[in-house]
């Protein structure tokens, strides 16, 4: 079990969670930066391929979960193709939306924010240093 | 690989949190077509005031009303989706109207609705609007200004009007029924007198408005 990436994927479960539900009504939103989080929900890019974009996000945290869960410094290895694949994944997604988000739709949701910055924290976990300093040695 | 207890518990946790979640968001989405947001018809005259701005025929089939915000980010979104939509009407059976609805957390917003209800009295209500809405980071006083020369308004009355808070009732009692029809956020959106709920994309409230013919 690897603690750091577990903890990253439980926070992003409840941030992209509360966007899952808020993206399913119209009222009001909480939200950190006033009207964005409605004015991002309201844009043509809350839907993409047909679910709502929140979607990937809790499938992306879950299958970070998982793999955080599964983790251990025996199988290092073996976890760390899949690791890899789903990190970059997260870390490419979230780019590309935020990129939409300051110049496309310029309205910042801060709850996208705080899931962006998850993913690039779980990125940098397991393909920078820090994986290998910290994430051998620590866990059991 | 060896699976530790541990393990399957957290696992099964994660599992539980998602099903929860996806499932929770997918009962949630489902009551979403219920009649909330329907105005019953005694409230139908808050819906639109006779000094209200209004584009497109007063005999229409279909009234569109936003309750709007001029600097609120959603407002803008919406503008560059009901924009389009308002054009493309050429058969003249819709009419859209914008009712003021400046959120308090919006320092520059009030006046920007007083300035376009000035605007209104000259006859430049959706060009002074569309100016707005374009530019919604600049709201200042000299911004409104600028917006209202370029349309060629008369700057005397205009700025009098602002000077005097001529319109400032006006606004207030597009907030009042709002507020008494349950406007809590900006934009609030009624077709017909049934609050839209779908999304700000160009298809889907085109549609909707065809489906109120």
């Amino acid at each position: 079990m690897n603690k750091l990436l577990l903890v990253i994927a439980v926070l992003g479960l409840a941030v992209s969670g509360y966007l899952l539900f808020a993206y399913q009504t119209t009222g009001p939103m909480v939200c950190l930066s006033e009207h964005g989080c409605e004015a991002v929900r309201a844009s043509r890019f809350a839907v993409i391929f047909g679910l709502p974009v929140p979607l990937y996000g809790v499938l992306y945290y879950f299958g970070l979960g998982v793999l955080a869960a599964l983790w251990n410094p025996a199988e290092a290895r073996r976890l760390r193709l899949p690791l890899r694949a789903v990190t970059g994944a997260g870390v490419a997604g979230s780019m590309w939306l935020t990129y939409l988000e300051a110049f496309v739709i310029k309205a910042w949701c801060s709850w996208c924010v705080i899931s962006a910055v998850l993913a690039v924290m779980a990125f940098l976990l397991v393909w920078g240093k820090l994986y290998a300093t910290y994430s051998y040695g620590d866990n059991k | 690989m060896e699976i530790t207890s541990e393990t399957k518990v957290t696992i099964g946790l994660l599992a539980v949190t998602v099903l929860v979640i996806v499932g929770g968001a997918w009962l949630s989405g489902q009551d979403r077509t219920d009649d909330g947001g329907v105005i019953q018809v005694v409230q139908m005259d808050r819906l639109v005031r006779g000094g209200s701005a209004v584009l497109g025929d007063q005999n229409a089939v279909v009234t569109v009303v936003e309750f709007g915000d001029f600097q609120c980010p959603a407002c803008g979104v919406l503008h560059r989706v009901l924009q389009p939509v308002m054009r493309s009407d050429t058969g003249q059976s819709a009419r859209f109207v914008f009712r003021q609805f400046p959120l308090p957390q919006h320092e520059r917003a009030q006046l920007a609705a007083e300035a376009s209800l000035a605007a209104e009295a000259q006859g430049k209500f959706w060009e002074y609007y569309d100016l707005l809405f374009d530019n919604q980071e600049a709201l200042t006083r000299g911004d409104l200004e600028r917006y209202a020369e370029q349309l060629g308004l008369d700057m005397a009355v205009f700025r009098a009007a602002l000077d005097e808070g001529k319109y400032r009732e006006a606004v207030q009692q597009d907030v009042n029924d709002g507020r008494a029809l349950g406007v809590r956020a900006t934009p609030t959106v009624y077709i017909n007198g049934v609050r839209y709920t779908g999304r700000y994309v160009v298809e889907e409230l085109q549609a909707a408005i065809d489906r109120a013919r």
